[in-house]
């Protein structure tokens, strides 16, 4: 199934409010949704407070996401602005991954969302720079006369 | 960047305005401009014989290296 690009922009855009909505959730109900999934009360604190501790960072890349889709809407995907949103969507995913290694400690599971933050982190910071070079050979196209 | 583009002295010299220039050469009045205040990244042959044509002058004419 091949999805046309608008469609697909849509898709991306309703993904990223559902993740919104899902990260609302958890940061709001987290005291009762950890105790409910997890049945040892002793880690219960730690993932309560790894939630809050990555909720900002989430919420960071989730705004990104959005913006990043609103300019792609716009046909205006090779600027500087997007540039610095994989950035921020980079440094976020690696705080991300800081916070889970942090907990790592505690809970070993989280060393395996740590691994993927941070592989997910190196992958945006790639495409960050890929991204960057794109816009340098567009700059370079439009102002060839 | 140190080449430099000198259509304004060339256009001066030929008593042309930018409007007719741009007509001649066949680009927009908005890259002429880009060309004349130096803020062109590259120049197509294409446009460069275009432009030598309409002000009757040679590439040398038109561009200069200026060690900064």
């Amino acid at each position: 199934m091949k999805l046309s690009n608008d469609k697909s922009l849509l898709l991306s855009r309703v993904c990223v409010w559902m993740f919104a909505l899902i990260l609302a959730a958890l940061v709001v109900g987290a005291p009762w949704i950890w105790p409910f999934v997890l049945h040892r009360t002793g880690i219960v604190q730690l993932y309560v407070t790894v939630t809050y501790l990555s909720a900002v960072p989430a919420g960071v890349v989730l705004f990104c996401l959005h913006r990043l889709l609103a300019s792609a809407a716009a046909a205006d995907v090779f600027t500087d602005a997007n540039v610095a949103r994989l950035r921020a969507v980079s440094w976020c995913l690696a705080a991300a991954a800081l916070v889970y290694a942090g907990g790592g400690f505690f809970d070993w599971y989280l060393f395996v969302l740590a691994a993927a933050a941070a592989f997910a982190a190196l992958i945006v910071r790639v495409l960050k720079n890929v991204l960057a070079e794109a816009v340098e050979l567009k700059r370079e196209n439009d102002y060839t006369i | 960047m140190p080449i430099v583009v000198n259509i304004d002295v060339m256009m001066a010299r030929r008593k042309m305005s930018a409007g007719e220039l741009a007509e001649r050469v066949g680009i927009t009045p908005a890259n002429l401009s880009i060309l004349k205040n130096n803020k062109a990244k590259a120049v197509r042959f294409s446009t460069l014989e275009a432009l030598c044509r309409a002000l009757d002058c040679t590439p040398g004419d038109l561009l200069e290296y200026r060690d900064e």
